[in-house]
């Protein structure tokens, strides 16, 4: 198990350190994104964590009832 | 391995036969009306294009996100077909009234989140444990949208018609013979550690699938032969994931399609045949992910419908931002390497799973 996990750990941080090194070489390159604003983004990115703290307290709830 | 290797073909009644029928063509439906809503505005040209991009954003937000707590509430009540007619009626009313582009998106969302959940839990329960059903009831909605997007943009587009296939729908609805539904209270998983491990791999496998989904902004889709051939590709893949994988094993089915659809994505970006065969095996996984999230939370098919698509817009989210110029830049690397991770948290989900089975 511990071998396992070693080997997993591995290949995460080599398939991270090849997106770190594709968005680097793209991010300076790339067009800016068209018609957006970060604050647009606030009431979704806000919905989105509602309904996240709802889903962990949803799984929570399910896992004490074992 | 038991669940792989016990019964790996369904044979339908006819009653199981009607249900997935009319859910898969009214899922496509609905799919197709919210897409033709945003593209006639766009055809229209009555908003900027930035109003239009954050209600679009908002729309995708409610419609995928607030799955999760719909699904509770249908698995509460127990109301799951009443959900499903009333997701029609809400996309209807956001249909009859689409040049609102904001309201009109807003309850079309929560239309399409109500009908998903319906008949998300209908589907999951004709045949508890099998991901060929949730694969075929999903499958259509990739289509949906293409047809929704190019009705919508074209002279063609008629709320009236769309509206009149709603109802049809809703009263298909009514009428199909009722499936058994199962809400009992048990969680399968035997230790909590195992447990974690499978929601947390599983879920975070299908957040990273709605990012490649999004990644995947190829230049050659703007050919609209290419584009039918991509789309039709990830409604194939959805279906036959679930059937391949009924038969041949969860496993041995996704993890081949992910292996191999990594380089065929990567190299798709210039040559389209590729990223079409790879965009087929990489929707491989979907029943599969559904089914297993579906089978952990036993007697939850609505939140654990729900969650999946709260997974999915999760991961798709950082394409609505900055990020954006980054992710679907079409690297390769990029591309092949975040495909790759998906395959590694869906292989240490799936190894959890039946070594928790068994």
């Amino acid at each position: 198990m511990y071998k396992l996990k070693n080997k997993i750990l591995t290949a995460a941080a080599a398939l991270s350190l090849i997106l770190f090194k594709g968005a680097t070489a793209y991010a300076d390159a790339a067009p800016p994104p068209e018609n957006s604003s970060m604050s647009d983004l606030i009431l979704p990115a806000m919905v989105i964590i509602i309904v996240c703290v709802i889903a962990f307290f949803g799984i929570k709830s399910m896992r004490n009832k074992k | 391995m038991i669940c792989e290797q016990q019964e790996r073909y369904i044979n339908l009644s006819k009653t199981e036969w009607t249900n997935v029928v009319i859910y898969s063509i009214s899922h496509g439906l609905i799919d197709a009306c919210c897409a033709a809503i945003i593209a006639a505005n766009i055809a229209l040209g009555s908003k900027n294009l930035g109003e239009l991009s954050f209600c679009i954003v908002l729309y995708n937000t409610i419609a995928f996100a607030l799955q999760a707590p719909v699904g509770l509430i249908v698995d509460k009540l127990k109301r799951p077909v009443e959900s499903a007619v009333l997701g029609c009626i809400f996309v209807l009313a956001g249909m009859l009234v689409y040049k609102w582009v904001g309201f009109s998106l807003i309850i079309a969302g929560l239309g399409n989140a109500l009908f998903h959940v319906g008949g998300g839990v209908t589907i999951l329960n004709l045949r508890p444990g099998k991901a060929s059903l949730p694969g075929i009831y999903v499958a259509p909605g990739a289509i949906g949208l293409l047809i929704g997007t190019l009705i919508g943009k074209s002279i063609y587009f008629s709320p009236w018609i769309f509206s009149l296939l709603l109802i049809a729908a809703a009263v298909f609805i009514l009428t199909a013979t009722k499936s058994t539904y199962d809400y009992k209270n048990e969680v399968l998983a035997k230790n909590s550690s195992k447990y974690n491990i499978i929601i947390t791999c599983i879920l975070a496998s299908i957040a990273v699938r709605g990012l490649v989904g999004f990644m995947l902004a190829f230049p050659w889709k703007m050919d609209l032969l290419l584009l039918a051939a991509f789309t039709i590709a990830v409604t194939l893949g959805k279906a036959f994931g679930g059937i391949l994988g009924d038969v041949f094993g969860w496993t041995r089915v996704t993890m081949t399609g992910l292996l191999i659809s990594a380089p065929l994505l990567a190299l798709g970006i210039k040559m389209p045949i590729l990223a079409i065969a790879g965009v087929f095996l990489f929707n491989l996984t979907m029943p599969v992910t559904l089914v297993i999230t579906s089978i952990i939370l036993p007697g939850k098919s609505g939140f654990a419908f729900g969650l999946t698509t709260l997974a999915l817009i999760i991961g798709a989210f950082p394409t609505f931002t900055g990020l954006k110029s980054v992710l679907c830049y079409n690297n390769g690397a990029m591309i092949m390497g975040t495909v790759l991770i998906m395959a590694l948290l869906l292989w240490i989900g799936l190894k959890a799973f039946f070594s928790n089975k068994t």
